[in-house]
């Protein structure tokens, strides 16, 4: 109960005086449990129900946010956190049944899992498994980048380790990872080790960084050196990342241009070229001195790199496409595939081997959230967009998972028991 | 019943009751009585919004110059975990016309569309609602020459207000 009136009562108070708080203790309880009706309505009555209704068992239905990734022998692997702990499991079914979870963490830690910021799990072509996660430190904002490793198929799992190494206290977030066909595993992060030596020396540092680490710990190799990528990112949208055909780390961004018009970016991150250069990829001019907590999605198919995210600008605003071969530096026309009047956010891309792209993104009416999905073969031509799923309640982003018998839609509604959903269309 | 028993008494011991208003829970019933105080400026902000604090400092400076100033603030952190932390940031916060609310757990979505079906969640997001007028929603940092534009509109310069 948050009665700093009734707390504490001076020696000299009269017995009036006393009778007060009392009174004020006895009216705060007599309206938040008036509120009962909807316990929601009272900070006292729902902490009360809170300790009885908190997931607390190990079970991925209690996770607020699940990400995914496909191994080549088809199982589907999961990650997730709930009760400071970081859990993996995994579908041999398509998600029919799953796999008891396993923690990865052996001591608690508070793990980012909401919105945007959430953690991230790879299979190599060797069914190695790799995590990554952030974990909250003691201050507002702060965190770090953690990371392990499985080489036993999930039998066991390194102890985690911290990849930023700037051992500051400050925001190390919204990691992403890739890994490719040699093992080596990249992770990318938004870094705030700038701004903070900026802000000590009196100077002026427009956003966050963009750092990267590289190692390839299935050949015992760790090291993860950090390296700056780019300054002035949106400190509070998700990277998306994906590998080029040259295996280089490909990112885009959501970065501040000017006077705070926060529009998207892409790299390629080459470890051997000290100049990294960018090109911007998407021209809404959305200005916004906040945080759209809206990042991008981005997949590769042969040499075309599908774009696809959200701006607000005042001549446009929703859900946007488009594509580029050159890597950014010429991008297509772009589509604006979802309007603001279905509400859209978080829109998701995938590929499969022959080249289906799938688009997904989340709707909503006022009362129940909708998945609506379009696809093409090209990033040219689209099929019409199509519901593919509904609810009601919270919910998670969708995923999808291009699982080699059929794409799936993971769309994780927490409480609620985890299941994966088949997408007949085309050729999937 | 209840809730008019309290409006009957809470007036009587207002100055020792007010801090049990620290954070209320938001939900959709409420949140549709949330512009109905006029005038009044609204606004919506996260723990996970770094320019929000920019904007919950500036109205605490507001607050301590302008005690009066009508502001209510609501955190859109929909999840009970973290509502302690929710709760510390507010015990920073005093006014005398001051509300604070908490989204209520997992409802963001059906919330925000309540508040303003043409507001996607970008933070901060405020809203200055004169006695006559509509909302006018604003997405990103107010500056406080704007804000005080407005006190000084909705009080002809006096700063008066009642609370």
């Amino acid at each position: 109960m948050h009665s700093e009136c009734c707390k504490l009562q001076p020696e000299s108070m009269t017995s009036s005086q006393r009778i007060v708080p009392y009174l004020c203790g006895f009216l705060a309880v007599f309206v938040m449990h008036g509120n009962a009706a909807n316990p929601q309505k009272s900070v006292m009555v729902h902490h009360q129900e809170t300790v009885q209704t908190h997931c607390t068992s190990v079970s991925i239905r209690c996770a607020k946010t699940v990400s995914a990734a496909l191994a080549d022998d088809g199982r589907i692997w999961f990650a997730w956190s709930n009760d400071n702990t970081l859990y993996v499991n995994y579908s041999d079914n398509l998600g029919e049944t799953l796999s008891a979870p396993q923690a990865i963490t052996q001591q608690p830690e508070k793990i980012a899992a909401h919105g945007e910021n959430r953690p991230k799990i790879a299979i190599d072509n060797q069914n190695n498994i790799y995590v990554s996660w952030i974990m909250l430190r003691e201050k507002q904002w702060t965190s770090d980048i953690r990371f392990s490793y499985s080489l036993d198929e999930g039998k066991t799992y390194s102890d985690p380790i911290t990849i930023n190494d700037d051992k500051l206290l400050t925001s190390h977030s919204f990691n992403a990872m890739q890994v490719d066909d040699t093992g080596l595993v990249s992770i990318s992060w938004l870094d705030g080790r700038d701004a903070l030596q900026a802000q000590a020396l009196n100077q002026s540092y427009t956003g966050s960084a963009i750092y990267i680490a590289q190692a390839t710990p299935r050949n015992n190799d760790t090291r993860f050196i950090n390296q700056p990528v780019i300054h002035g990112s949106c400190v509070c949208c998700r990277l998306a990342m994906t590998l080029g055909v040259d295996r280089k780390p490909l990112i885009m961004w959501r970065h501040i241009y000017g006077d705070n018009f926060r529009d998207h970016a892409l790299l390629t991150f080459d470890p051997l070229k000290k100049d990294i250069s960018y090109q911007r990829v998407s021209f809404e001019h959305w200005q916004i001195d906040g945080c759209p907590h809206h990042g991008p999605t981005l997949v590769r198919s042969s040499r075309r790199i599908h774009m696809a995210w959200f701006n607000n600008a005042p001549a446009a605003s929703g859900l946007f496409y488009a594509y580029t071969d050159d890597l950014g530096s010429h991008v297509s026309e772009v589509f604006h595939f979802s309007n603001m009047d279905e509400i859209p956010s978080h829109p998701q891309l995938s590929a499969n081997h022959a080249g289906q792209i799938n688009l997904v993104w989340l709707t909503f009416n006022g009362h129940d959230q909708a998945v609506k999905m379009i696809q093409s073969r090209d990033g040219v031509e689209w099929s019409p967009p199509v519901v593919i799923a509904t609810a009601q309640g919270a919910s998670d982003y969708p995923v999808l998972i291009q699982h080699p018998k059929t794409a799936l839609l993971l769309w994780h509604k927490p409480g609620q028991t985890l299941t994966l959903q088949r997408i007949n269309r085309r050729d999937n | 019943m209840r809730r008019l028993l309290a409006l009957i008494l809470y007036p009587l011991f207002p100055p020792l009751c007010l801090p049990l208003y620290a954070g209320n829970i938001l939900d959709p019933v409420l949140a549709q009585k949330v512009f109905e105080d006029k005038p009044r400026l609204v606004v919506l902000w996260s723990l996970d919004c770094p320019p929000c604090f920019k904007e919950l400092a500036l109205l605490e400076q507001i607050l301590v110059k302008q005690p009066n100033f009508p502001v209510t603030l609501i955190s859109t952190d929909d999840d009970v975990a973290r509502h302690a932390e929710v709760e510390r940031v507010y015990s920073q916060i005093h006014g005398k016309n001051l509300k604070k609310w908490i989204f209520a757990e997992m409802q963001s979505d059906r919330l925000r569309y309540i508040i303003d079906p043409q507001w996607y969640g970008e933070l901060p997001r405020s809203y200055f609602i004169d006695t006559n007028t509509n909302k006018v929603g604003h997405s990103g940092l107010l500056k406080e020459k704007d804000i005080m534009a407005w006190f000084d509109k909705i009080t002809g310069n006096q700063h008066i207000i009642d609370p």
